[in-house]
């Protein structure tokens, strides 16, 4: 008798903490969400592992998976662990893994992160690589090239280039009775479209999301005034610069076009599918322009996209954004990393099921062959491309610390909508903060 | 008679020998990393070069010119004094119920103690962005009572408040503690107080309460600690920003944030060794005044 109560004790508390333990492993993987796990088999000869790395939302996640499971089919030898996550903690995880020499061999890279990235010795150079075969870049566009340059050493091949632009529904413009915007629309035509589509929106939905604490698109206005966010190691605007764009989205929400505040802080910086633009909940919003295919994935409406609202008499240069895959300096299989990168931008079969996710692929070759498997919104995005291509530049470099301005950014605009500030008031403290968080 | 290598000299050295494996985890993995924290603490250091010495500056820098840093001391210490009490009351109000002898005592006690094993989590973070979101269960339920909230994560003067909840869900640990606690009282107090003309405040004030407290004290303390050290919600809730307008920046998060997002880690290490001597402080000042309300039974 005595036996069985133990025995049943001994179960018990067994079950009990396997169940916890498997409850908090089972929750730490949500962040990360990664389908394989990630065991390091290398050790039995020519059999490898490659660890990569990228962000995106579920659609990329499932392309990025598919692609890999082929490039396995071909090389057998070679398995691929793969990693994912959201963009806005995409940097801050791959600095860590690699602070603790963990990194990945494979990640992907953007305009955004390539300088930081470089400056913290995380990167292979590459042009060894591109000497000796491994790599092809023979057939690229110069620009992608440049995407993946610092200094005038390579450091990541493209996997293809974009601009950000306002990406709109269609049928939303349509039943307001307007007229779809073209390329180069200017502000006042931006404001007097959002108003005209509000008014026939009614009280579910909103022209545009509320931008004034995004830091990509005051990257935008600011060059259109000839100067960019951020200049060597601090900040390249002036007060006025700050005052004028918070002033122009104050107004914004006054006149009821973008959403309340509370419900824009909820939104946050959720994935395509969560988003406003998919829901059917705004009209327009501006991301890149190889993300438009993405929201149309998510979206009932019709998509489409025109270039950010310009100012006629400023500069019209806009910035270029190249995603990129590298390779880690502390990878143990360089080689075979060089593979992976050379198979997805210049494999035909990879290019059939990448189809340009970050736009046009580098490779001419590529986008020939991936030409006729172009949907409908693919060929917008590439239109658009074309179209913008001739004034484009490449994206300015962003110094240590920048990550925390862009949070200020957004917590001032947020306290300008909340009335929890004025507006001179949330730029002389955004000066003040960002000036010591950049000179700390 | 040779003493020199007699056995039982060196009997001492058995217990030491048999610490050593953990000696070397606590060293290795606690007290090398703690005190290269207090020396990065007194450096800039971005993990690229290597740590560049600046004495009190980080020190001077958080007291003088950062005012998140003033804000999310604001932001953690609201939390702390507002959720270990509600959570203790609600912990002790249930202990109570709980100890009236209902059937199915057991069930009752597991269920109020899953909370505590997934809220920590990543996954019921999330869950709990969407409870109290715009359209969430709370703000539906309160509609259907007439009351129209806006968003709780999405408003500054709500946010904290759906982490607050989070907090107080979690009452199960506290309160299985309490109810053992409770037990121990033993019966016969209860009677002589009843004897004597105590009702049933009466009888909790002075009696339950006082045999308690040194469960409270401990209770409290543990709950204080955890509550400082709070992180996973508030960077899932807020999505890693510190909330509408900063208003959900715990202190944890903005360090996260200056050591991961910024790679400043000597103002990191500074920041964590100021919430250790906070805490420390906070426990110092519990302690101190336990004399005055905790009553050891012997």
């Amino acid at each position: 008798m005595k036996s069985t109560k133990i025995t049943l004790l001994i179960a018990t508390v067994l079950s009990t903490v396997m169940l916890s333990a498997c409850g908090q492993a089972g929750s730490n993987n949500n962040a990360t969400n990664s389908p394989k796990a990630d065991t390091n088999t290398a050790g039995d000869g020519k059999e490898v592992e490659l660890r990569v790395a990228w962000w995106g939302g579920q659609a990329r996640h499932d392309k990025m998976n598919k692609l890999f499971d082929l490039f396995e089919e071909k090389h057998p030898n070679i398995s691929v662990a793969r990693e994912f996550t959201t963009e806005n903690q995409y940097a801050e995880k791959i600095n860590t893994q690699a602070a603790g020499g963990n990194a990945p061999d494979v990640i992907q890279t953007s305009s955004f992160f390539q300088h930081d990235f470089v400056t913290r010795d995380l990167m292979l150079e590459l042009d060894p690589l591109v000497e000796s075969g491994d790599l092809n870049t023979a057939d690229f566009d110069p620009v992608d090239i440049g995407g993946g340059t610092v200094d005038d050493k390579l450091y990541a091949m493209s996997l293809g280039h974009n601009i950000t632009g306002v990406l709109h529904n269609t049928a939303m413009f349509k039943k307001a009775g307007l007229e779809l915007p073209k390329n180069n629309w200017t502000w006042d035509e931006y404001v007097a479209s959002a108003k005209a589509l509000q008014k026939s929106l009614g009280e579910d939905a909103w022209a545009t999301e509320d931008e004034g604490g995004v830091y990509r698109t005051l990257e935008l206005f600011i060059q259109q005034r000839g100067k960019s966010v951020f200049k060597d190691k601090g900040l390249g605007i002036e007060k006025q610069d700050l005052i004028d764009w918070f002033t122009f989205w104050d107004q914004m929400r006054k006149d009821g076009l973008t959403p309340p505040p509370s419900i824009q802080a909820e939104q946050g910086d959720k994935t395509q599918e969560q988003s406003m633009l998919a829901r059917g909940k705004v009209a327009m919003i501006s991301k890149s322009s190889n993300q438009l295919k993405i929201y149309q994935g998510s979206a009932k409406d019709e998509l489409g996209i025109v270039s950010y609202p310009m100012d006629p008499n400023g500069k019209k240069d806009i910035p270029l954004i190249v995603a990129s895959l590298g390779i880690t300096k502390d990878s143990k299989h360089p080689k075979e990393a060089a593979l992976l990168i050379n198979f997805v931008v210049n494999d035909p079969d990879a290019a059939a099921i990448f189809k340009g996710e970050h736009g046009p692929q580098a490779s001419k070759k590529m986008q020939e062959v991936i030409k006729p498997l172009l949907g409908a919104p693919e060929e917008k995005e590439y239109a658009f491309i074309g179209a913008m291509m001739a004034s484009s530049k490449p994206y300015p470099a962003m110094p240590e610390g920048s990550t925390s301005v862009q949070k200020l950014l957004l917590s001032s605009n947020e306290s300008i909508a909340f009335g929890k500030k004025s507006i001179p008031q949330a730029v002389d403290e955004f000066f003040q903060q960002a000036d010591q968080i950049l000179n700390r | 008679m040779s003493t020199l290598f007699n056995s039982k000299r060196w009997l001492w050295i058995i217990p030491y020998l048999f610490l050593t494996p953990w000696l070397i985890g606590i060293l290795v993995f606690s007290m090398i990393p703690i005190l290269t924290s207090l020396y990065l603490s007194f450096t800039n250091y971005n993990f690229v070069s290597s740590p560049d010495w600046v004495g009190l500056k980080n020190y001077l820098t958080l007291f003088n010119q950062d005012p998140q840093y003033v804000q999310a001391i604001k932001v953690t210490f609201t939390y702390v004094l507002v959720a270990v009490p509600l959570e203790l009351m609600f912990a002790l109000a249930l202990a109570l119920l709980l100890n009236k002898g209902i059937s199915g005592l057991g069930v009752y006690r597991a269920l109020y103690y899953v909370p505590s094993l997934i809220g920590g989590s990543v996954a019921i973070a999330i869950l709990w962005q969407q409870v109290f979101g715009e359209h969430g269960i709370v703000n539906q339920v309160l509609g259907y009572a007439g009351i129209d909230m806006p968003s709780w994560v999405g408003t500054p003067d709500y946010a904290i408040w759906s982490i607050i909840f989070l907090k107080v869900w979690q009452f199960g640990s506290p309160m299985v503690i309490f109810l053992a606690g409770l037990k121990q009282i033993p019966q016969d107090y209860y009677e002589a107080s009843s004897l004597d003309g105590a009702g049933r405040v009466k009888q909790f004030i002075h009696v339950t309460l006082p045999i308690l407290s040194p469960i409270i004290l401990f209770n409290a303390i543990m709950q204080i600690i955890s509550s400082f050290q709070a992180f996973t919600p508030a960077y899932i809730i807020s999505n890693g920003t510190g909330g509408p307008v900063n208003s959900t920046l715990f202190y944890t998060l903005y360090l996260y944030q200056n050591g991961f997002g910024n790679f400043q880690m000597g103002y990191a290490s500074a920041m964590a060794w100021l919430l250790l001597i906070i805490v420390a402080c906070f426990t110092g000042i519990i302690f101190f005044a336990s004399k005055k309300w905790v009553h050891y039974e012997d």
